[in-house]
């Protein structure tokens, strides 16, 4: 079977990391992803409709992520759609996530050497 | 009253961006604003989409601009304003012109020729149709520009912006009915019937 090389997606901005990493806690719709972005960056990333459904479809388009035909409980909105992360998509984040990590690694011991 | 306002106002909004974009996620965008006015009240749902919508419109604007098929068009009334523009040159007594400017047009045409191919070769009936119907409309524009010509050099004492107009547009038809021709009669037929014999 093929697999796409998760290293060609990298770096992701900032907006693409965040809603990876929104989906990496299940099925959500559009809300719920603008909600735990929020959260996860501590307000300090607030994205607005267009960036988010802009961003969804470029990840779609990209297969990081791909919208689900979930059956609907009782006190769900129909017209709500959901997204999940695909395979290569959860590869991709936790690509992105290794190499943020390296450079928080990087920078931390330059600023404990007093580089900065 | 007023949240409902609002809300009618961003769903006006969402029309300014790109018809694609707005027929798979208007309704989305739309419900998305509505949960914020009902969970976060309207100031700060319209203070976070106002931004939204002042960075993306022009953005996502520009992106749908710059999409493979706007993109080959653009590049085709390029190559054909070099084209048209260095015949003219001819007329308006800058013959030195003339060939770098249909040297740079075929050169375009020649560095792009896949992307070229690519547009004519995709099989399109409704395009086929609009591209047939602009020929004929630019052989029309041509023969009215060739009787313009005619009747402005009748009595032999034409001016040179009176020259100047209807050959320009002529020349700018002939190249036009030519071109648009020649792509509608290269772009392959779909089959209206598809495995008949």
């Amino acid at each position: 079977m093929a697999t796409t090389d998760h290293r060609k997606f990298l770096p992701l901005t900032a907006a693409k990391f965040h809603i990876l990493v929104a989906l990496t806690a299940g099925e959500l719709h559009g809300y719920a992803i603008m909600q735990s972005v929020e959260s996860s960056s501590k307000g300090l990333v607030k994205i607005g409709p267009a960036t988010l459904y802009g961003t969804l479809k470029r990840l779609v388009d990209a297969g990081l992520a791909e919208e689900v035909a979930r059956p609907l409980t009782a006190s769900e909105d129909p017209r709500r759609r959901y997204y999940r992360l695909t395979g290569l998509g959860g590869r991709v984040c936790a690509a992105e996530a290794d190499r943020l990590a390296t450079l928080i690694k990087f920078a931390g011991a330059n600023l404990e050497r007093g580089l900065v | 009253m007023f949240a409902s306002l609002v809300r009618r106002i961003y769903r006006l909004l969402t029309l300014l961006y790109p018809t694609e974009f707005r027929r798979e996620h208007g309704n989305d965008m739309a419900l998305l604003f509505d949960d914020l006015v009902a969970d976060r009240g309207i100031l700060a749902a319209t203070s976070r989409t106002s931004i939204d919508l002042i960075v993306t419109v022009p953005r996502y604007r520009l992106e749908a601009v710059m999409s493979e098929s706007n993109a080959t068009q653009v590049l085709t009334a390029g190559i054909a304003g070099l084209l048209i523009l260095g015949f003219a040159s001819v007329g308006v007594g800058l013959p030195w012109a003339a060939p770098v400017l249909i040297l740079a047009g075929l050169g375009l045409a020649l560095a792009n020729r896949g992307r070229l191919a690519r547009s004519i070769r995709t099989p399109d009936p409704s395009r086929r149709k609009r591209l047939l119907r602009r020929s004929a409309l630019s052989a029309v524009i041509f023969v009215a520009c060739v009787v313009g010509f005619i009747v402005v050099t009748w009595d032999g004492e034409a001016s040179t912006p009176g020259l100047l107009i209807p050959s320009l547009m002529g020349t700018f038809a002939m190249f036009g009915a030519v071109g648009f021709l020649v792509a509608a009669l290269l772009m392959p037929r779909t089959e209206v019937y598809p495995g008949a014999p």
